[in-house]
């Protein structure tokens, strides 16, 4: 089953996605870019009002768009944002020469890094491969940096993100996508059966800059969690969304 | 032999203002301090910044858990300046010492940083060992190393600690666990492949 990252900006979005079913908690700034990254300051406030009240939901965060040749940048964000005590720091990185080195100083940065590939071009197989001979993630993302473009799944041939999908997973990390995904991508997202899916402009009322609409991230967790056969028992919030609906 | 290496918490301010806290382990060499802070870290920053930092030493372990967990948010109080700048302890702190920067060693990954004593006080008495406590920061070390270890050594690790946990420990060892394991259960979770 694909689990459901919310992105959100502040700590009242956060508890409102955690409350609506969101798996994972994302902060991010959408208004800066496609992962614009909030203030370490901001982070290190919304973390433990997020910690205090639903304590079981891991948290990422990320340290906003920046450019894989600015290595030294990166690796300070990456510090500052781990010290928050996120559960994992999400970093862009867009295909270009500067993107494996980049991959390989994250790998041994010691803080947990999900490395988000940015795929508007495209996927680059041999720089997903570079991520993960690294066996230092616990989790490979695809992204789009322009969202404007449509969805990753109109982006990104259907077959090209089911073997990023299978590659990933074969090498036992998660494997996670996300980029202006939209709630009726939630059937391809299922056949696709990512381990996450990440989401912002569906789950916000007028666009990824509004604000976070709690009944829409509910509505699409139950999209991505319908029809999965012999799977295990869903989680108690979307049990009572089923008796809700009957 | 390894170098001896004492768990302790080093305050600092930005040249800003801004109070940063961070669990560090801190050589004694003679009368100074040695620390290494990883580079780039804001504790680094600071200190060359500054030249000025604070050791606390405590056994208020909740401060080790809180800030690998994100509860970076603990109360200071003033200690005093040094050559203009602010220096800033821990409430809970048992003692501390006000430390300014006489050397700094570059290195890619860990410059080392040669501190002076400037002033030092105490606060409250060191009451003794107390082994909750000590699972709590070896805890904390394992918290950090999350995604890097196998859950079996995670478990194995965090069921010896448990053991001191439940004879040794008192309302702030209990709190500092339970955050500990949380972010176990956490990682546990994301970690998880759901099946369906």
């Amino acid at each position: 089953m694909t689990r459901l990252l919310v992105s959100v900006r502040d700590a009242d979005e956060a508890l409102a996605a955690a409350g609506a079913g969101a798996d994972f908690i994302d902060l991010k700034d959408p208004a800066a870019g496609a992962l614009g990254g909030l203030a370490p300051a901001r982070i290190a406030k919304i973390v433990p009002v997020l910690r205090a009240r639903c304590p079981e939901i891991p948290i990422s965060a990320t340290v906003g768009d920046l450019d894989a040749h600015e290595r030294e940048t990166i690796l300070r964000r990456v510090a500052d944002v781990a010290a928050c005590g996120v559960d994992y720091v999400k970093v862009g990185v867009s295909p270009c020469a500067a993107a494996a080195p980049l991959l390989s100083a994250l790998a041994r940065c010691g803080a947990p890094v999900v490395p988000v590939l940015l795929a508007d071009l495209g996927v680059d197989a041999a720089l997903v491969e570079a991520a993960l001979r690294q066996r230092a993630f616990p989790a490979l993302m695809l992204d789009t940096s322009d969202k404007r473009g449509g969805s990753l799944l109109q982006r990104v041939p259907v077959e090209v993100l089911a073997r990023f999908v299978a590659l990933v997973q074969g090498w036992n990390c998660l494997a996670g996508l996300a980029g202006a995904l939209r709630a009726d991508d939630a059937a391809a997202l299922r056949k696709l059966a990512p381990d996450f899916a990440g989401f912002r402009s569906a789950v916000c009322e007028g666009g990824r800059a509004g604000p976070l609409d709690p009944q829409r991230v509910r509505g699409l967790r139950l999209r991505l969690a319908m029809f999965t056969v012999g799977s295990r028992p869903r989680p108690a919030h979307t049990q009572s969304e089923d008796r809700a609906r009957a | 032999m390894a170098d001896q290496i004492f768990e302790t918490v080093v305050t600092t301010c930005s040249a800003a203002g801004a109070v940063h806290v961070a669990p560090m382990g801190a050589r004694y060499v003679g009368d100074e301090v040695v620390l290494m802070p990883f580079k780039p870290s804001t504790t680094l920053d600071n200190i060359v910044g500054t030249g000025v930092a604070v050791l606390n030493l405590l056994t208020d372990v909740r401060v080790f858990a809180g800030c690998v967990t994100g509860r970076r948010e603990w109360s200071t109080v003033p200690a005093g300046e040094v050559d203009g700048a602010r220096a800033v302890r821990l409430a809970c702190a048992l003692g501390h010492a006000v430390l300014r920067l006489v050397e700094q060693r570059e290195d890619a990954q860990r410059p080392v940083l040669r501190l002076a004593r400037v002033h030092e006080a105490q606060h409250a008495p060191f009451r003794g060992f107390n082994r909750a406590q000590a699972a709590v920061i070896e805890g904390a070390v394992l918290i950090s190393r999350l995604h890097m270890l196998p859950a079996e050594k995670i478990d194995g690790e965090m069921r010896y600690l448990q053991i001191a946990i439940d004879k040794t420990a008192g309302p702030a060892e209990l709190e500092a666990w339970e955050w500990l394991q949380q972010a176990v259960a956490r990682h546990r979770a994301a970690q998880a492949r759901v099946a369906g």
